[in-house]
């Protein structure tokens, strides 16, 4: 849970991605790559942190730790 | 983990045919410049992001480059981190 | 995923949601997310660094020689992030002034200065400041000597980058804190000098 509502998702994104990396889940290469694989409209419309998020759940999809589906149904 | 370049050697960065994840900008590709110092030894981020089971550990360049012979103007360098597998020798006569 | 998807209010709820599947599964949890969010550095570390070479020549040559090393004197350390990194100090001078980017996706030394500033990330600062850094630079405010050697680098590995800034001449007798109060973070990306 967030402990602390004021703290900006994006904070939340940036620690996220350092305890899935910490763990091995994905590379700092991999996750670069999965950045650099958004198609280019989504890419220029996405702000900074929401491009690492959008890294972050293809990665979390294509190495089988969470799914779309699953993540739907946690809202 | 041979260094295969000192500080002080002229290099020339390889025009890769880069398919896969990379970390040689663009700008560079292609180009001459000067080793500067060895940043440690890393993993190479294309055997990485390839799935490698073993990827190269290679030292890293930080890679002096004149604005001039990048862009054809400018009286800057741009310094930039390349790993050995980016870069091949290159003769140290004026280009 | 449908665009709605990277659009910053609907992420919000999803990061909610996924770090609270992945506290479920084991990984990561509160304390450990807490304790990254706490570990985020600020432009106030890279400012007392700063101002410790100012005063202090020994470490000054150690922080040039071994950044990791001589940060790590002031408590600070680059290996709270995603990975250990390289730290560079680079040093300006009456001859040379140096400015930082990174062209490929905007690393930025965030364990010592904190998140990096809105501009570093931008495609302008990024593609223009390689190609042209005068002309940034005195978009910034900072128009130097035709005849001062701007070096640029790029942080396109594993090494971070941090200015040095020159102390201003006007600096000798403040103490070291009112020094590094001195320090800003454009000046230590070297957008500024100080």
């Amino acid at each position: 849970m967030m402990r602390n509502p004021s703290t900006p998702w994006e904070a939340h994104v940036y620690a996220v991605n350092v305890a899935l990396l910490r763990r091995g889940v994905y590379a700092l290469d991999e996750f670069r790559d999965a950045i650099e694989r958004m198609p280019p409209k989504d890419y220029l419309d996405a702000s900074y942190y929401a491009r690492w998020w959008y890294a972050i759940r293809r990665l979390l999809r294509e190495k089988g730790v969470l799914d779309d589906a699953e993540v739907a149904a946690g809202g | 983990m041979a260094e295969r370049f000192a500080p002080g050697q002229r290099v020339r960065v390889r025009v890769l045919d880069a398919a896969g994840h990379t970390r040689a900008p663009h700008y560079v590709r292609g180009h001459a410049g000067t080793v500067v110092a060895v940043h440690g030894h890393h993993r190479l981020p294309d055997d990485v992001v390839a799935g490698a089971a073993d990827p190269r550990v290679e030292a890293v360049y930080a890679v002096r480059f004149a604005a001039a012979s990048l862009w054809g103007s400018g009286e800057h360098s741009v310094t930039v981190n390349l790993w050995d597998s980016y870069l091949s020798g290159a003769e140290s006569s004026h280009v | 995923m449908s665009d709605e998807h990277h659009h910053d209010g609907s992420i919000a709820q999803q990061v909610r949601v996924v770090e609270a599947l992945l506290e479920e599964r084991g990984l990561t949890d509160a304390d450990e997310v807490d304790a990254i969010l706490d570990s985020l550095g600020t432009p106030a570390n890279g400012a007392r660094v700063v101002a410790r070479a100012w005063v202090d020549e020994g470490f000054r040559a150690r922080l040039i020689a071994d950044g990791n090393a001589a940060v790590a004197e002031l408590g600070f350390s680059m290996a709270r992030g995603p990975q250990p990194q390289l730290l560079v100090c680079v040093e300006n001078t009456a001859e040379v002034h140096n400015v930082v980017v990174c062209t490929l996706c905007s690393c930025y030394p965030i364990s010592l200065l904190g998140p990096s500033p809105s501009w570093y990330k931008s495609e302008a600062y990024r593609s223009r400041v390689v190609r042209d850094p005068r002309s940034v630079l005195l978009e910034f405010g900072l128009d130097l000597p035709a005849r001062t050697e701007i070096r640029v680098w790029d942080a396109s590995a594993e090494t971070r980058y941090l200015v040095l800034p020159r102390r201003p001449l006007a600096s000798e007798g403040p103490n070291e804190a009112e020094l590094a109060e001195l320090v800003t973070r454009n000046g230590l990306i070297g957008t500024a000098t100080v």
